[in-house]
């Protein structure tokens, strides 16, 4: 499976969870290039190549957290499957965390006793030092008669000496020959642990023999707080309130930036060949394009720096923890939480984090609820038809109404989760078992390259998607008339305006015409295309966005439906605000969800469910307002 | 008795872990055995899942996976 990337030997990284392993792995491997991952129906595995600082190029493998070599779940199994039959790594590192020694050895053991050349990497050696005491690391290495590492996860200290007792590991004459754990058993795995325990107290030396083996005093002081019953919840919401906004607040200047560039591109293209084909396909389709993928960039990188600073902190384990009780009652785990969150800003990555949930179910629940988060491509959309709502009403009206919508998305994705986890048969039980992590102040440098890793980890996985959706709903607004100079005529007959025409009876009993529905199709490609699609219908060419708003207000409270009554009514403006909450209207997040759940039929049972779901209760809503009106 | 059944601060010997055979496994694993001195050392917000110490780290379990604790 690693051939096709590298022809160098492979190293597996393995280790429990937390311990350190996707750290490790990114200085190996980087921050950007050459990272592949399997997806499939369970947890993947990713392969990537050693830089060329640590000289000849290796594969680099990081599994899933393990303790043990013996999988209980599917999840697990792709781990030891990983090792033992789909890589077949020359060595494997383990990676251990110096302050759970006597615990996490067991694994180490385990891989001696299955045969592999294993190399120790020693994580957390600075909490170590920080209660007084010193591991003696070459004893350790002469007792598990293994190499052993210690690595500094935040600043890098200890990888090239890793690297290269990994190939002095992997030039050791000697067949491996593996086989399966067996023999053990609980009696052994209680030997073991014991056998273990006296291991680690023989190791680590220090005056104060106590204090090495309780609970690091600062954490347990702060959980105190940080999980007491009442102050925990209130830090909660206060922390995760902070977070949100922060999204929002910090990242609309950046955002409006991005978009003002790519606005002033698109005319400045569009100037270059006035009304030719190319040059209209250079601004309105590859440049408008590609500034759909970049707009959100900031707000996607504003919320990875929160988050990571926070789990570098040690609060995320804490918060999954905190929320794992009210999100078990409706099928899911305290492990979704953070791709519940993330869904605010956007799906695409929310769908990418929800790979830490280790249940496949719990985890197939998260990814079919998160299209309901009210993430920010929502925004404008919401922006636009409550400022029609609530014309001529104070500020506070369409503030507060506009609260209530992500209220209401929290209900929605919660009722979701609900129904769907009744049909979906609990096939394992479902398990929590989460070791918190010891409080440490972030290390700023390693905060803000991990935000940058993942940021570009999502442009270059979502970007292409985005784009090639966003020129094919360019060449559907622009073909066939594609001659034609007046903008508003071409799209009023072009492909998608047909299309919008064939849906018009659907559009109907929703309060629309067709184009309202043009508008939505155009939506597909992102749906804060709606609001441009609008306004390039109703021949609104303000291009000062502020003024853009108001006279596309003006043309909506103008236009006149089929029966030459009011298009947008109160109604027809509720029904289109209750679609936008539903409808998986993304074709992007189709394409994210299809590889995470490594099915076809999931991504298309959820668009297909969202968007009739979105259908049925718009038109409900539509229906019920016009009888009380 | 239950570890989940003692009150809050317990600090115990584990006799036994009986029960879900996917939970003790699990448990048994992350160090729970037999003759482990385990600590119960708060509630959650929520009241589930509880923290309880074993060899110097803090676990959060959920009640169903303490209940296996035999102390």
């Amino acid at each position: 499976m690693h051939s096709s990337l590298s022809p160098g030997p492979v190293g597996a990284l393995v280790g429990p969870p937390n311990a350190g392993k996707t750290t490790l792995y990114n200085w190996l491997t980087g921050s950007s290039f050459a990272t592949v991952n399997y997806p499939g129906s369970t947890v993947e595995y990713s392969v990537g190549q050693t830089l060329d600082v640590y000289g000849e190029r290796m594969a680099a493998i990081d599994t899933p957290g393990i303790y043990s070599l013996i999988p209980k779940s599917p999840e697990e199994k792709v781990t030891v499957d990983a090792l033992f039959t789909k890589t077949n790594p020359e060595v494997v590192v383990a990676v251990v965390d110096a302050t759970q020694l006597s615990r996490h050895l067991l694994l180490v053991r385990q891989l001696l006793d299955s045969g592999f050349r294993v190399v120790v990497a020693l994580t957390m050696m600075d909490l170590v030092k920080k209660k007084g005491a010193t591991l003696d690391i070459q004893t350790l290495a002469q007792s598990l008669q293994v190499p052993v590492v210690a690595i500094d996860g935040r600043l890098g200290g200890g990888v090239k000496e890793l690297v290269d007792v990994m190939r002095a590991e992997i030039a050791r004459k000697g067949e491996t020959g593996l086989r399966k754990p067996a023999g053990w058993n609980d009696e052994k795995i209680e030997a073991m642990h014991r056998d273990l325990a006296r291991l680690a107290e023989s190791v680590i030396h220090t005056d104060k023999p106590i204090s090495v083996f309780r609970v690091d005093e600062q954490t347990a002081k702060l959980d105190s707080v940080l999980l007491h019953p009442v102050w925990g919840l209130l830090t909660f919401v206060l922390i995760m309130g902070t977070l949100f906004s922060s999204i929002y607040w910090m990242a609309a200047p950046l955002m409006d930036f991005v978009d003002g560039g790519f606005s002033s591109a698109a005319d400045w293209a569009a100037g270059l060949g006035e009304g030719t084909l190319w040059a209209n396909f250079l601004s309105k389709g590859v440049i408008t394009g590609l500034g759909a993928v970049l707009v959100f960039v900031p707000q996607i990188f504003i919320l990875f720096l929160g988050m990571i600073l926070l789990e570098d902190w040690g609060y995320l384990a804490r918060a999954a923890t905190i929320i794992d009780r009210p999100l078990s009652k409706i099928g899911l785990n305290g492990r979704s939480f953070v791709p519940l969150l993330s869904g605010y800003a956007c799906a695409i990555p929310a769908m990418m984090a929800a790979r830490t949930i280790s249940s496949k179910r719990e985890r197939l629940l998260t990814l079919f609820v998160i299209p309901l988060m009210s993430c920010s491509a929502r925004l404008p959309v919401y922006a636009l038809l409550l400022a029609y709502l609530f014309q001529d009403a104070p500020a506070w009206q369409p503030g507060l109404a506009l609260l209530g919508l992500y209220v209401l998305s929290m209900v929605i994705g919660a009722a979701a989760a609900t129904i769907a986890s009744r049909f979906y048969k609990q096939d394992e039980s479902s398990w929590f078992m989460m070791e918190l992590p010891v409080y440490r102040r972030p290390v700023l440098s390693h905060v803000l390259r991990n935000a940058f890793r993942r940021t570009s980890s999502y442009v270059r996985k979502a970007g292409p998607a985005i784009l090639i959706l966003s020129l094919i709903i360019w060449a559907g607004t622009t073909f066939p008339n594609y001659q034609v100079a007046d903008e508003n005529q071409r799209i009023s007959t072009s492909y998608a305006a047909s299309a919008g025409r064939a849906i018009e009876p659907l559009m109907e009993p929703m309060g629309g015409d067709w184009r309202v529905g043009l508008s939505l199709i155009a939506a597909f490609a992102a749906r804060e295309v709606f609001v441009a699609a609008l306004a390039l219908i109703f021949n609104v060419t303000d291009p000062d966005e502020e003024s853009m708003q108001n006279s596309l207000l003006t043309s909506m409270k103008a236009a006149t439906g089929p029966s030459g009554a009011p298009l947008f009514t109160p109604a027809s403006v509720l029904g289109l605000i209750v679609f936008f909450m539903i409808a998986l209207q993304c074709l992007s997040t189709v394409a994210v969800a299809r590889k995470e759940s490594g099915s076809w039929k999931f991504a298309a049972l959820q668009v297909v469910l969202f968007t009739a779901a979105a259908y049925v209760v718009a038109v409900a809503v539509v229906q019920t307002v016009k009888l009380f009106s | 008795m239950k570890l989940s059944d003692k009150p809050l601060n317990f600090v115990g010997v584990i006799k036994d872990l009986v029960g879900d055979e996917a939970y003790v496994s699990r448990l048994r694993e992350l160090g729970f055995v037999r003759g482990e001195t385990v600590a119960l050392r708060g509630k959650t917000p929520f009241g589930d899942p509880l923290m309880v110490e074993i060899r110097g780290a803090v676990v959060a379990l959920r009640k169903k996976e303490a209940e296996c604790i035999q102390v």
